[in-house]
């Protein structure tokens, strides 16, 4: 990859309101707080942990199960059964939609191969997977009262969603009643997984398929800085919400750390389209990178205005990479830097994931069905699988106090990551997808580890 | 970039903060367009019938919508997309008037109650078409025109040139033209302009079209400037309707200025204040406007016909 006005890389980044998943995406490149504690960081809090957990990672590679152990039936089984999971997502009501509908495919994806596949065995009886389906309909409110109605009228033990918004109040739920409870939900970093003694103690059936932004967003800047090392000054230009906040002060320290100057860090209303007044102001800072975070396709109208303006000689984005050049709508005179986590399904950094996104694609009925932000649905797709490997080493469909201590050792050979696990903090630990997109250039894709620190 | 970027001519800025300013102002004239296209489609309809018509940001997301579905790559131009497009939502808007919003001519506030139950429907029915997936067009014009460090995309002078000849066209025909008359009686008096022989209920349909079309018209031409998604229309809405409140409601030329006097404060409140208080500090001027002329800027006496003599 090469950009543009001397700036050379060696080497080649959502909302609870419309972005807390996007963010994930931005942060393939993108941030944190100070490392000694305190909740909203990402890693251990020094006062609550004094010692820091050995590496989960498994000695010994067969260790690792695969879906083929997973759905591997012995002969043994003699009854059949069908476990029942609730199942709530952003699935209408808003923008939000966009990024419910793709991580809810990823359960039901998973769960129509286990069923196609026979089902699943659990001592002696076969099971195969319901889903309760309710739609939060974006709103908290119907996601507290779908919540409310998958446990006290349905009777689930398990709980997969939503994809951010309404995360909160559902845990607050959940938790007290044992229910397992997964999703990406960013905002635990800064809620029920905000320290490990949580994570195993009211918050133990509580799980992120996601990794904390917190440490995507540092280990995003350790990484950015290697492959852009003649950037050295920035601007932020992030929407004026709790998490556009959040996000963003965690960029502007991150950045900085690794010596970029930050030369202002700017906000705008939610639901701005027109960045004019903001981009002017900045470009007379002159800055090498603009870095935004607004909901997708928002941002994609930042980075129009942008190279209409002359703002900023390398940009960012968090729509899929094969979408920059269309939805930006001219020709890209600047590189742009897009994200994706924990893989991108344009440029398939790993033949699993190539091979993922055609089952996705042949699974949404063609490639021109699958939704905007598909790639979220692997934040669900190879948790399912984990979950089922967690309930026969529990040996139980019920229990969920011992299905979490069990999902708390599996490592996964999934889609994602050849080693999937969940850390102390029951936070997934996976990597990212960066992508480098340029004018009359292929785009280029790498894939990032997750960074060390998160293994706790 | 700025002197080599496509399209561009090359200038170098004389002064920074004469420079900023006048980017500003041009930032600034760009929205106050799209503004003043999206409230006049609320203010003429409210100007002849009196209802409060809060599905134009639908009418405005589906125009955006067609615009993309007739252009698409190229399928048709551009510029014949969007009146394309405007004539689609303007029949529609008449279907709208026929089956839903003339039976509440006589109770306004049911029409805009049949308003925002229309909004569900519009919104789910491009849900239903197009999906949630955001779309953009590819603007006609993506050349930079660079003027002394003002950077000026074509394709915004394109919508700024647009808009200003629509609102031309739009006053000079409800001034002198035999609809216009019409229209400024029967927003007079329905009944006597029937027993005049007007055909109020033609009059009626014709201008929920005009509303329409405007709406759409500004639809297409922000999918040129933005990407679009099927909840755009509630953002424009908002701003669109303080603008037509500020105006006047039923005044076009209040409507323009008011598009002015909202898209200059916005600007300038996110180039030179705090940023993240642009809304507030519009909204609080709409407040002070409205408090002090509780009809508007312009709107003394009542709706369309006094304002146009």
């Amino acid at each position: 990859m090469q950009g543009e006005a001397g700036i050379m890389p060696k080497r080649s980044r959502f909302v609870w309101l419309v972005g807390a998943l996007v963010l994930a995406l931005t942060f393939a490149f993108g941030a944190c707080e100070d490392d000694n504690g305190g909740d909203g960081d990402g890693t251990p809090e020094a006062s609550s942990e004094p010692t820091v957990l050995p590496s989960l990672t498994p000695v010994d590679q067969e260790d690792i199960l695969s879906a083929e152990d997973v759905l591997t039936k012995d002969g043994s089984a003699t009854n059949e059964d069908e476990v029942k999971w609730g199942f709530m997502f952003e699935l209408s009501g808003g923008i939000l939609q966009g990024f419910g509908e793709p991580t809810s495919d990823g359960v039901k994806l998973a769960a129509q191969e286990i069923n196609d596949a026979g089902g699943f065995q659990v001592g002696d009886t076969v099971y195969t997977i319901s889903l309760v389906e309710k739609d939060t309909q974006s709103n908290v409110q119907t996601t507290i009262a779908v919540t409310n109605e998958l446990i006290q009228d349905d009777g689930v033990n398990v709980i997969w969603g939503p994809a951010t918004l309404g995360e909160p109040e559902a845990t607050q739920i959940t938790q007290p009643q044992q229910v397992l409870h997964l999703c990406p939900c960013q905002q635990r970093e800064l809620t029920a997984l905000s320290s490990i003694e949580k994570a195993h103690g009211e918050s133990q059936w509580a799980f992120q398929t996601l990794l904390p932004f917190s440490l995507l967003i540092e280990n995003g800047a350790r990484n950015f800085i290697e492959d852009w090392p003649d950037v050295q000054t920035m601007a932020l230009l992030c929407q004026d919400t709790s998490t556009g906040h959040d996000i963003c002060t965690r960029t502007h320290d991150a950045y900085t750390k690794v010596g970029i100057d930050v030369l202002t860090e700017d906000y705008f209303p939610p639901g701005t389209t027109d960045y004019s007044a903001y981009l002017t102001r900045i470009r007379n800072l002159d800055p090498d990178y603009l870095w935004n975070f607004d909901d997708p396709p928002n941002d994609t109208a930042i980075v129009r205005q942008a190279l209409e303006l002359g703002v900023g000689r390398l940009l960012n984005a968090n729509v899929p990479a094969n979408l920059v050049e269309t939805l930006v709508g001219r020709p890209l005179t600047v590189p742009v830097i897009v994200g994706a986590s924990p893989r991108q399904g344009v440029e398939p950094t790993s033949q699993k994931a190539a091979d993922y996104f055609e089952r996705y694609a042949e699974f949404k009925g063609g490639a021109d069905k699958l939704p905007f932000a598909g790639f979220v649905s692997l934040l669900t797709y190879d948790y399912v699988y984990m979950l089922i490997a967690a309930m026969q080493q529990a040996g139980t469909v019920e229990d969920t106090t011992a299905i979490a201590e069990a999902l708390e050792t599996i490592h996964y050979n999934g889609v994602a990551e050849d080693d999937m696990f969940f850390n102390s903090r029951h936070f997934a630990v996976h990597g990212t997808d960066p992508c480098i997109v340029e004018q009359d250039k292929p785009i280029t894709c790498e894939h990032q580890a997750a960074p060390p620190e998160a293994n706790y | 970039m700025s002197a080599g970027a496509p399209g561009s001519w090359g200038g170098e800025a004389v002064h920074p903060e004469l420079t900023e300013f006048l980017q500003q102002v041009f930032n600034a004239l760009t929205i106050s367009g799209v503004y003043a296209l999206i409230a006049l489609g609320i203010t003429i309809v409210f100007g002849l019938t009196g209802i409060v018509n809060f599905s134009i940001g639908q009418l405005l997301t589906l125009g955006a919508f067609l615009t993309f579905a007739f252009w698409d790559n190229d399928r048709v131009s551009f510029f014949l997309a969007v009146p394309l497009a405007a004539a689609a939502v303007g029949l529609l808007s008449v279907g709208l008037e026929r089956v839903a919003f003339r039976f509440t001519l006589e109770q306004p506030i049911n029409g805009f109650i049949v308003s925002l139950g229309l909004i569900l429907v519009l919104q789910n029915l491009i849900i239903e078409i197009w999906e949630t997936n955001p779309r953009a067009i590819t603007p006609p014009f993506t050349g930079v025109w660079d003027v002394g460090g003002v950077r000026m995309p074509v394709n915004t002078w394109f919508v700024i040139l647009v808009t200003a000849a629509i609102i031309t066209l739009l006053i000079l025909g409800l001034r002198y033209t035999k609809y216009g008359r019409a229209m400024r009686a029967c927003a007079e008096d329905r009944d006597a302009a029937a027993l005049m022989g007007i055909p109020v209920g033609t009059v009626i349909a014709a201008t929920f079209a005009i509303g329409g079309g405007l709406a759409a018209i500004a639809g297409g031409l922000l999918a040129s400037l933005y990407p679009i998604h099927p909840y755009i229309g509630a953002v424009y809405l908002l701003k669109g309707f303080a603008v037509a409140l500020v105006g006047g409601l039923g005044n076009i030329e209040g409507c323009v200025a008011a598009a002015l006097l909202i898209g200059f404060a916005e600007t300038f409140a996110a180039g030179y204040l705090a940023g993240e208080w642009r809304d507030g500090y519009t909204f609080a001027l709409m407040i002070i406007i409205l408090l002090m002329r509780p009809t508007g800027l312009f709107a003394a006496r009542g709706r369309l016909q006094q304002t146009l003599q």
